[in-house]
C-alpha cells in the first residue's frame, strides 16, 4: 500500500473520541491526584529555578498565585477536554497549559520524562477533530461527524508518537553505550543503584529487585528484550496486531520496572498510553457501557462489522 | 531510561541524614529533606543546596521540618552528606558498602 494511503486510511469518529475520554480521563485523574505535588512548585526561589522548554520564555519563576490559578484553570480545562466541550477553542488552550504546568514542575532541577507521551497524545487530541462525536459539542450541534479519513490519521499520529519514544530510548542507549545494556552488568548495576537511592533518599524500594540481583544471567535476558522492544517500536505503528502485541509487551516491560525498581509510568501502566494501538471504540459495545448510550450513539452490527475488517 | 552504561555498581550521592539520639543515621523522605514529594527532584535539591554557599541555612530549613515532625522526635541533628556506596555489595552488607563524607550538620532545635 502506497505510504500516503496508508496515512490516510479513515477510522470511526468513535475511535478518536474514544481516545480523548480516555486520555481526557486519566489526565483529569492524574492532575487532580497530583494537585498537592504541582502547587508545591509554587515558588519564588529565583537561585533554584532551572527553566527548561517553553518555561525559558521568562527568565525568572511565576508569582506563586499566578502559577497556583493557572494549575486550577488547567484542571477546568481538563474536564472540558474530556466532556469535548467547546473543543476548537478549549482543547488546544489546555493542550498548551498541560505542558506549560509539567514543564513549570521541571523547572527546578530535575528533569523527569514520565509525563511526556501523555502532553504529546493531548496536543494531537487537542488539534484534531476527536470531539466530532460523544461530546457536549456533538449534542449541541457544534460538531458533527465528517469522513472517515479525517479520524484515521490522527490515531496513527499518536501511535507513531508512543512508537518514536521508544525507539529514541533505544538510539540513546545504542549510541552512548553500544549493546552494554543487553550484556546484563549494566542492568544489574542500575536496578542496584536504583534501589540504594531510593533507601538513601528516604523512599520506598523495591524487595523484588535487590532479591533478584543474586541472579545476574536473568539480566542479560530482560536487557535484550527491552532493547528488541525499543529498537523495533516502528513495526507496531504499521501492522495493527502487531501493535497490540507490542503494547502488551510494552507494558510487561514497565510492569518489570515497577517490581524490580519501584518507578511506576503510570500513563503506560494503566495501558492508556498504548490505546492508539486498539479498536477502542469496542468499549461502547460492552454492556454497562452501552446501556448508558443515546440511542443515536450505539453501534450497529453493521457498523462494528465495518470496523472489524479494518 | 538508562541510556548510558554502568559497568561499575559505585555510585555517589548527595543525601540528608537525621542523626537519632543513640547515634543511628537514618535517610530523611523527600518532604522532610527538600520539601517535594518527588525523590528524583529532592535528590536535586540536596545536591544543589550542598554545594551553594546557602548550604548551613538549607541544613536549618531541614532541621526545623523535623522538628515539627512527631516520628522523627529523637532525631537530634541533621547532616548532609556525600556518600559513596557499592551499590550491589550495599544488599549483602550495607555498612562495609557505604562511606559518608558529612559536609554540614546542625543541631534539631525543639
Amino acid at each position: 500500500m502506497m505510504p500516503h494511503r496508508w496515512w490516510l486510511r479513515g477510522a470511526p469518529a468513535e475511535r478518536l473520541a474514544v481516545l480523548r475520554i480516555i486520555v481526557g480521563l486519566y489526565g483529569l485523574i492524574y492532575l487532580l491526584i497530583r494537585t498537592p505535588h504541582l502547587l508545591s512548585y509554587a515558588l519564588d526561589e529565583i537561585p533554584r529555578f532551572q527553566p527548561v522548554g517553553i518555561v525559558t520564555l521568562a527568565e525568572t519563576p511565576t508569582l506563586p498565585w499566578v502559577y497556583r490559578v493557572l494549575v486550577v484553570i488547567t484542571l477546568i480545562l481538563a474536564g472540558a477536554f474530556l466532556l469535548g466541550y467547546r473543543h476548537r477553542f478549549l482543547a488546544p488552550v489546555y493542550a498548551g497549559m498541560l505542558l506549560w504546568v509539567l514543564t513549570y514542575t521541571n523547572s527546578w532541577g530535575k528533569i523527569l520524562h514520565t509525563d511526556n507521551l501523555l502532553v504529546l497524545h493531548v496536543g494531537i487530541l487537542a488539534l484534531t477533530r476527536s470531539a466530532d462525536v460523544l461530546s457536549f459539542d456533538a449534542q449541541q450541534a457544534r460538531a458533527k461527524r465528517d469522513l472517515p479519513s479525517h479520524y484515521g490519521w490522527p490515531i496513527k499520529l499518536m501511535a507513531a508518537v508512543c512508537a518514536l519514544v521508544y525507539l529514541l530510548a533505544g538510539i540513546a542507549k545504542i549510541r552512548n553505550s553500544g549493546f552494554a545494556l543487553a550484556e546484563g552488568e549494566t542492568l544489574r548495576n542500575y536496578i542496584a543503584f536504583v534501589n540504594v537511592r531510593k533507601i538513601e533518599l528516604g523512599s520506598a524500594h523495591s524487595p523484588i529487585g535487590v532479591a533478584l540481583l543474586a541472579f545476574p544471567s536473568l539480566f542479560q535476558g530482560l536487557g535484550w528484550f527491552s532493547l528488541v522492544l525499543e529498537l523495533g517500536a516502528p513495526a507496531a505503528v504499521l501492522s495493527h496486531r502487531l501493535g497490540k502485541w507490542w503494547s502488551w509487551s510494552v507494558w510487561g516491560f514497565h510492569f518489570g520496572v515497577l517490581l524490580l525498581m519501584a518507578i511506576g509510568f503510570v500513563y503506560q501502566l494503566t495501558m492508556v498510553a498504548f490505546a492508539p494501538f486498539f479498536h477502542v471504540e469496542k468499549l461502547l459495545d460492552w454492556g454497562p457501557i452501552a446501556r448508558r448510550l443515546p440511542q443515536n450513539l450505539q453501534r450497529t452490527p453493521e457498523t462494528a462489522q465495518t470496523d472489524e475488517s479494518e | 531510561m538508562f541510556s548510558h552504561g554502568r559497568p561499575d555498581p559505585g555510585m555517589v550521592l548527595a543525601q540528608a541524614l537525621g542523626v537519632r539520639s543513640n547515634g543511628e543515621k537514618v535517610p530523611l523522605a523527600p518532604m522532610i529533606s527538600s520539601g517535594n514529594r518527588e525523590v528524583l527532584q529532592s535528590m536535586m535539591t540536596i545536591h544543589r543546596e550542598l554545594h551553594s554557599p546557602r548550604a548551613s541555612a538549607f541544613c536549618a530549613e531541614i532541621a526545623e521540618r523535623v522538628a515539627g515532625e512527631e516520628d522523627l522526635r529523637d532525631v537530634e541533628q541533621v547532616e548532609l552528606s556525600m556518600s559513596t556506596f557499592d551499590a550491589v555489595a550495599y544488599f549483602e552488607d550495607a555498612e562495609a558498602a557505604t562511606e559518608r563524607d558529612i559536609r554540614v550538620s546542625c543541631e534539631v532545635r525543639r
